[in-house]
């Protein structure tokens, strides 16, 4: 089957965001309204991973980390220097960018799993310091994150969801805009081929570094959204079940596709709840399901619709593999 | 020829105690085609990726249209007009036939994410003069109704074809190829061959480096010889193919004799 020779339409991004406009006017209940909410965080924290793993073949384990940061940084703001939340907002995600650079300067001559570990070992450090440093975090407990405000009162339910959607908006067309224009073509050089990408004119290590800040900061856009939602950030944020959230996403989604990140966000976030009528087998249920995924849809939902182009990923990083070795051995 | 189009002066490269390119010194001129040959070991590769950027050099320059490039990273030279290919091809396997052709157009792309989102409105005339670009140049290599194919569905010639469409897309001065006919068959060497007649007919100089001595001969104006990291000699064909230290660096006979 051929690939896609024209130039991929936005058409069908605009068609999704104008469904989640529709979106509370379709739901029924706060309930839902919330997992609609956790549905685009997820997707944004995705997304950021989309692009560094995805799309540029740079893994980090760490994203959870940045997550958190960017939750509490957006917490503390607030409370430490009585910042508004938008300030809050835009310190949170300048921060983790910075975080990110100081993180990625050192970490991206790593490739592959030693990426993998080391981007581990950051989150896992971010981890013991939320616990840990109690009088700053909170420690276990967290913080409290005061509610955003709309002319004097807390802003409701359905508007809390529109805030959280427009800036899921926002990351959507970034995201869709790098996947779909001549910068995410260079990204998929350097994944399959950094030797190759350079020859061809593409900076390979500032390529990298600028999309493991990019992706850290949207994992940073993502925390401070789970924090105007939950209004309470704790170590937990950090911690391994968000790395396994975004990496079930990625598998049940598609690595390296437009729509993977959303797709994979609404599967995981709704399925346990589908699940949970089943009670104690619910995890057993859940477990299959991505056991099966893994067998059957290596690629993801997304891979499927979006034609065979993924199939073609499985060859790439054992190629990539191999570059490395020969460049080593000089 | 007044200021050659590519100048490498006293290059060296050693890998520890080995020199595995020793001193060599040669000129490519504008329109010109150059081979670079040698038997098995001579510092061919290796002077390749002095060149191409891929290595640096231990000592010695080189200039390319004037000007310095000795210390420019690998992909800084496409943008300048230094194209390349791959021996062992490396094309992006993740992406279609065009997309890989549409690759070469990186450099004349806005850099980066901010830098593209401000130059939005002309994005999409700038992808589409390239998509039409990749589509000439493609049909020029002979492969357009393969655009949308996978990379694993095309034959190693046909490869070798877009890799060099991909190295035209930068619209290169000076085309670097390396041992562009190995594990071709004869129809495609020669397919090959008369593309590269018709890119030297419309004035592109290239470096060929090549084991297949015919296709070197015929293609080429002048030709480099290398011998264990040094340059044995630099001649028109003809001279090259009847000159004594080449025919004892390839035979093996008076090898010794002829290096000392």
């Amino acid at each position: 089957m051929p690939l896609a020779t024209k130039r991929a339409s936005v058409w069908p991004v605009v068609a999704v965001l104008a469904l989640g406009v529709a979106l509370p006017f379709l739901l029924s209940g706060g309930f839902q309204l919330r997992i609609a909410m956790l549905i685009w965080i997820f997707a944004i924290l995705s997304m950021g991973f989309n692009l560094l793993y995805g799309y540029t073949g740079q893994i980090s384990m760490g994203q959870q980390g940045f997550y958190a940061v960017g939750a509490y940084a957006f917490a503390l703001l607030q409370i430490k220097l009585g910042l508004s939340p938008v300030l809050a907002f835009a310190g949170a995600v300048a921060i983790c960018a910075v975080l990110g650079l100081i993180v990625a300067y050192p970490l991206l001559r790593l490739r592959t799993h030693y990426l993998a570990m080391a981007t581990l070992g950051f989150g896992l450090i971010l981890n013991g310091v939320a616990n840990r440093w109690i009088d700053f975090t909170g420690g276990t407990a967290g913080l409290t994150v005061p509610p955003l405000t709309w002319g004097g009162e807390a802003l409701g339910r359905t508007g809390i969801y529109y805030v959280v959607l427009a800036i899921a908006g926002v990351v959507f067309l970034l995201h869709d805009f790098i996947a779909r224009s001549h910068v995410g073509r260079a990204l998929q050089a350097i994944r399959d081929d950094e030797t190759a990408a350079a020859a061809l004119g593409v900076p390979v290590r500032r390529y990298k570094l600028r999309i493991f800040v990019l992706a850290a900061a949207i994992a940073a856009v993502a925390g401070c959204c789970f924090s105007v939602v939950s209004l309470r950030v704790d170590p937990s944020l950090g911690e391994f079940h968000i790395l396994v959230s975004m990496l079930t996403i990625a598998v049940v989604g598609g690595l390296g596709t437009r729509f993977g990140p959303l797709i994979g966000a609404a599967i995981v976030t709704i399925l346990p709840q589908l699940l949970l009528q089943f009670g104690a087998a619910e995890t057993l249920i859940y477990g299959a399901f991505i056991v099966l995924f893994l067998l059957f849809i290596p690629h993801g939902l997304a891979g499927l619709v979006e034609n065979v182009r993924w199939t073609r990923k499985s060859a790439a990083p054992a190629r990539t593999a191999a570059t490395n070795v020969l460049e080593v051995k000089g | 020829m007044n200021v050659p189009l590519l100048n490498v002066s006293g290059a060296t490269r050693r890998f520890g105690g080995l020199v595995a390119v020793n001193e060599v010194s040669f000129e490519i001129g504008p329109g010109q085609v150059c081979g670079l040959i040698g038997p098995n070991g001579a510092g061919k590769s290796t002077m390749f990726d002095l060149i191409t950027g891929v290595r640096p050099l231990s000592s010695g320059s080189i200039h390319f249209m004037g000007r310095d490039v000795t210390q420019e990273p690998a992909h800084s030279r496409s943008p300048m007009g230094m194209s390349r290919t791959f021996q062992i091809v490396r094309l992006f396997p993740g992406m279609s036939v065009l997309e890989n052709v549409l690759m070469g157009f990186q450099p004349k792309f806005p850099d980066g994410v901010i830098r593209s989102l401000f130059g939005i409105g002309r994005l999409g005339g700038q992808e589409r003069d390239a998509r039409q670009r990749a589509y000439e140049i493609l049909d020029f290599v002979g492969l357009a109704d393969r655009a949308g194919d996978r990379i694993d569905e095309l034959t190693l010639g046909q490869l070798r074809l877009v890799d060099i469409g991909r190295a035209m897309a930068a619209s290169p001065r000076f085309l670097m190829l390396d041992e562009p006919a190995a594990g071709l068959n004869d129809a495609e060497t020669n397919n090959l061959a008369e593309m590269l007649a018709r890119l030297k007919a419309d004035g592109l100089s290239m470096l060929l480096v090549e084991h297949d001595i015919d296709f070197i001969m015929n293609a080429c104006d002048k030709i480099v010889v290398m011998d264990r990291g040094t340059k044995i000699a630099d001649d028109i064909p003809a001279r090259v193919r009847t000159n004594d230290a080449v025919i004892a660096a390839y035979i093996g006979k008076r090898a010794h004799d002829a290096q000392h």
